[in-house]
C-alpha cells in the first residue's frame, strides 16, 4: 500500500517534470503576461556575480598593490 | 496546413529563435541552428497531422529535438532529465493554452512562491540557490516550495 508520503513524493516528481517542460515551451511561445511575471521576478532576484579583486581596483581606483601589478604586466607586454 | 514557407518562418522565426538563443551561448550558433529548424520544417511539413498536435507545438517539438542535436553532437553537458529527451513530433502534451492555464494558477499564488517557481522552473536554480537567491533558510524554501506545488496542483487539474 502506497504511505500519503510517497504518494505526494511522486505526485511533485511529475509536477516538476511537468513544470519544467511548461517553463520550457514559454521560451518559444513568449506568453506576454508570463513573461512580464518571470522578468518581474528576475529583476527582483538578479544573478549575484563575484567580481575579481583586480577589476574592483581597476574599476574604484582601490588598493595599489593590484594597481601597481597590474600595470608592471601591461609594461611588459609593452615591451614585448 | 495552409500558410506558406514564408508565411511560416515570418510568423515562427521569432519564436524559434528565442528559444533556441536562450538555450545555446554562441550568437552564430544560434542563427545557425535557427536555419536548421526551418529546413526540417519545410522537409516534414507534409508529414505535419494538425489532428494529433497544433503546429506551434509541433515545431517548438522540432526546436526543442534540434538543440538536443547540437549538444549532443557539440558534447556539451546538459541535465540527463526529462527536458533533454527528444521529443516526439506529434507529441501535443504541452501547447499555449497551457501556457495560460500555468499563468493563471501562477497569479493565484502569493508573489514570494510565485519567485520561489519561477527561479526553480525558469531559472533551472536547485533550491540551494533559490534559497540564497531569496534570503530564506534551505529548510524554509522546501517547505514554501512544496506549498507552492501542493496549491498549483489544485489549481493546474486540468494539467497535472
Amino acid at each position: 500500500m502506497v504511505k500519503n508520503g510517497e504518494k505526494f513524493n511522486t505526485i511533485v516528481v511529475y509536477m516538476e517534470k511537468k513544470l519544467k517542460r511548461l517553463f520550457d515551451y514559454q521560451r518559444f511561445s513568449n506568453n506576454k503576461e508570463l513573461q512580464r511575471m518571470i522578468n518581474d521576478t528576475e529583476e527582483r532576484y538578479p544573478e549575484k556575480v563575484a567580481i575579481a579583486d583586480e577589476v574592483l581596483s581597476f574599476a574604484f581606483g582601490g588598493r595599489k598593490e593590484i594597481d601597481e601589478k597590474i600595470a608592471k604586466e601591461l609594461e611588459d607586454q609593452l615591451k614585448k | 496546413m495552409n500558410l506558406s514557407a514564408e508565411e511560416i518562418y515570418k510568423e515562427y522565426r521569432d519564436k524559434v529563435f528565442s528559444y533556441v538563443r536562450s538555450k545555446v551561448n554562441n550568437y552564430q550558433d544560434a542563427e545557425d541552428l535557427c536555419e536548421d529548424v526551418f529546413v526540417k520544417v519545410y522537409q516534414k511539413l507534409d508529414k505535419y497531422d494538425e489532428t494529433k498536435s497544433a503546429f506551434s507545438t509541433w515545431i517548438y517539438n522540432i526546436t526543442k529535438n534540434t538543440v538536443i542535436d547540437f549538444y549532443r553532437s557539440n558534447r556539451i553537458e546538459y541535465e540527463l532529465f526529462d527536458n533533454y529527451d527528444y521529443i516526439s513530433e506529434e507529441d501535443d502534451s504541452i501547447n499555449d493554452l497551457d501556457i495560460e492555464l500555468l499563468t493563471k494558477a501562477l497569479n493565484n499564488l502569493s508573489q514570494e512562491l510565485r519567485d520561489l517557481i519561477i527561479l526553480r522552473y525558469y531559472d533551472d536554480l536547485p533550491l540551494t540557490e533559490v534559497s540564497k537567491r531569496m534570503n530564506i533558510s534551505y529548510g524554509m524554501i522546501k517547505v514554501k516550495h512544496r506549498e507552492a506545488l501542493s496549491i498549483l496542483k489544485k489549481n493546474l487539474k486540468g494539467l497535472i
